[in-house]
């Protein structure tokens, strides 16, 4: 070991011998439970508003869903409508399905 | 261990009352530590407190009461490393800021404030401050955890979980970078210049 590493050694001696007796003052552990019950109360409100907002989420999706279905349903049922004349209006551009049922039409007639 | 592993067993059960007497036997251990790894005796608390905070919510987390103190010396060094880089991010953001008139007499003020024994003190954590700047910061904390704190190599293994030949090499290239710096500023300030800095700050000079 040459010199200038002996002197850095006791540069770390020293260094440590610097900061003396650290301890404590009396107000650590009063502050420290109030840095944990703070934690706590923060993840509780995270946690509350996480799940008020899932739950609200939740509810909204079945709602727009429902009416979804309901709008879907309603629209695609026509008691008066046979099966061709919905076919026809769900391929409107279609025109082997138009004429398929104008064949079917004048079938019927004779 | 400066507690019964059945202690920790409780305040990992949730017991408050263990908890507590768990931070009074290791808090003035944790300080120390603390201390000599962020070198700025003002701030030591509240890294402590943030230290025992992480250990109160990730206790569940650990596995046997047995790994505490490396688990914990573990969460030293993190509350340490986070705590240095934002110090330096404000640092960096605070000069920035400051025009050099105003670092200049900032300086100035700081300097009448030391005196005697703190000034003293202040000096030899500036110059190994100044020394570990050579190195990043995670190697100065490993540095200052083998030279200063005095773990062995086979401490720091169980704080790091890195196997002991990594550790002897990143130790070793960082204590020569130090030391690099350390005999660059000995020649400028001559050999003598540099033993007394290092003597007298044992001799309270």
């Amino acid at each position: 070991m040459n010199d200038a590493e002996r002197e850095l050694d006791e540069l770390f001696r020293a260094y440590r011998q610097s900061f003396g007796d650290v301890d404590a003052s009396g107000g650590f552990t009063p502050g420290l439970w109030e840095k944990i019950e703070a934690r706590r109360s923060l993840a509780y409100r995270v946690t509350h508003v996480a799940r008020a907002f899932l739950g609200a989420s939740a509810v909204v999706f079945t709602l727009l869903f429902g009416v979804f279905l309901f709008v879907e349903n309603r629209s695609s049922l026509d008691p008066h409508e046979s099966y061709l004349d919905s076919l026809a209006s769900a391929h409107a551009s279609d025109s082997m399905i138009e004429s398929m049922h104008s064949e079917v039409g004048e079938a019927a007639h004779r | 261990m400066l507690v019964e592993p059945q202690e920790i067993e409780r305040a990992r059960a949730g017991d408050d009352a263990a908890f507590s007497r768990v931070v009074a036997a290791y808090r003035k251990r944790v300080l120390g530590t603390i201390a000599r790894l962020i070198g700025q005796p003002d701030d030591v608390e509240d890294v402590g407190q943030e230290v025992f905070v992480r250990v109160y919510y990730s206790l569940g987390r650990l596995r046997t009461a047995e790994v505490f103190e490396p688990w914990l010396y573990r969460m030293t060094v993190n509350a340490a490393y986070d705590y240095l880089r934002k110090r330096r991010r404000r640092a960096e953001r605070r000069m920035s800021d400051l025009s050099e008139q105003q670092m200049v007499s900032a300086d100035a003020t700081e300097g009448m404030v030391r005196d005697g024994e703190e000034r003293r003190r202040t000096g030899i954590r500036e110059k190994l401050n100044e020394l570990l700047s050579a190195v990043s910061e995670d190697d100065r904390i490993l540095l200052l955890l083998k030279e200063v704190e005095g773990l062995s190599l086979r401490e720091l293994e169980a704080v790091y979980h890195v196997n002991e030949n990594a550790l002897k090499v990143r130790l070793f290239r960082a204590r020569q970078r130090v030391l690099r710096g350390f005999a660059a500023a000995q020649r400028v300030t001559g050999p003598a210049g540099g033993r007394k800095a290092a003597v007298g700050a044992e001799d309270g000079e």
